[in-house]
């Protein structure tokens, strides 16, 4: 497939490998929030190496006519550990690690009134893209590691994502989360 | 001996109380599609209103 056809494409947003896109458009991208600027960093000096070497995939959704980066998001394989009873070793659950999900603020601050952007990409690219995956290979689960900030939570609650009982979030807090995870949350939800 | 272990992985895999955990609730899909299909909706008419002013 030519790096520039769309993966998903619609009426409104088209959605590209992040190789398919211009470096200068890539840099262009902000989010606000300080918390939230590992998600820009990792976008604009990381990603790109990242699909390269296939430790993960960046998707970039553009709105059609303005052709602006509306948002991104990675995906990568993953599992979940799952602790067995009387035991120090565990079983996998095969999944799909939400890696990082964003939506640009200099594309959010030109449609105020639409809010539940994130909810559509979530619901038209995320999800098609995680399942179609899940049709080829084992997947079980999509999974993230949610900043630890309550509305966030709620918000991913919202799609479907759940918390684990306390014990097995700190038993998968210590086997599968990434130092540049510290203090996220596990979530997660199953695909079908 | 290869059988033998993937039996005895199934049942551990069995006998583990996970199934809270595989049968995770997935996505509320009725709900999230009626907020992208008003989305969408909402989206085409702030869009036809957007070519109209310009």
């Amino acid at each position: 497939m030519p790096k520039s056809d769309a993966v998903l494409k619609y009426d409104n947003f088209s959605c590209f490998h992040i190789d398919a896109i211009p470096e200068k458009e890539i840099k262009d991208f902000a989010l606000e929030k300080s918390s939230a600027q590992g998600l820009v960093s990792y976008f604009v000096d990381f990603a790109l190496d990242e699909e390269e070497n296939h430790f993960a995939k960046t998707y970039v959704i553009k709105e059609n006519d303005s052709e602006l980066i509306a948002a991104y998001f990675t995906l990568r394989a993953g599992s979940i550990p799952l602790k067995r009873e009387k035991s120090s070793s565990f079983d996998a659950l095969p999944g799909i690690e939400l890696a990082a999900l964003a939506v640009n603020d200099n594309f959010r601050k030109l449609h105020p009134d639409f809010p539940e952007i994130g909810t559509y990409f979530f619901t038209r690219f995320i999800l098609p893209i995680a399942k179609s995956a899940a049709e080829i290979i084992g997947i079980h689960s999509l999974y993230i590691f949610a900043l630890d900030e309550e509305p966030l939570i709620e918000h991913y609650n919202e799609w479907g994502f759940s918390r684990l009982k306390p014990k097995e979030e700190r038993f998968v807090h210590a086997h599968i989360k990434p130092k540049f995870d510290e203090g996220c949350i596990f979530m997660y939800q199953s695909l079908f | 001996m290869v059988k033998q272990g993937f039996v005895y992985s199934f049942k551990m895999f069995e006998s583990l109380d996970r199934k809270e955990v595989i049968n995770a609730p997935a996505a509320p899909l009725d709900k999230l599609e009626k907020i992208s299909k008003e989305f969408e909706l909402r989206w085409k008419q702030a869009k036809l209103k957007e070519k109209k002013n310009a």
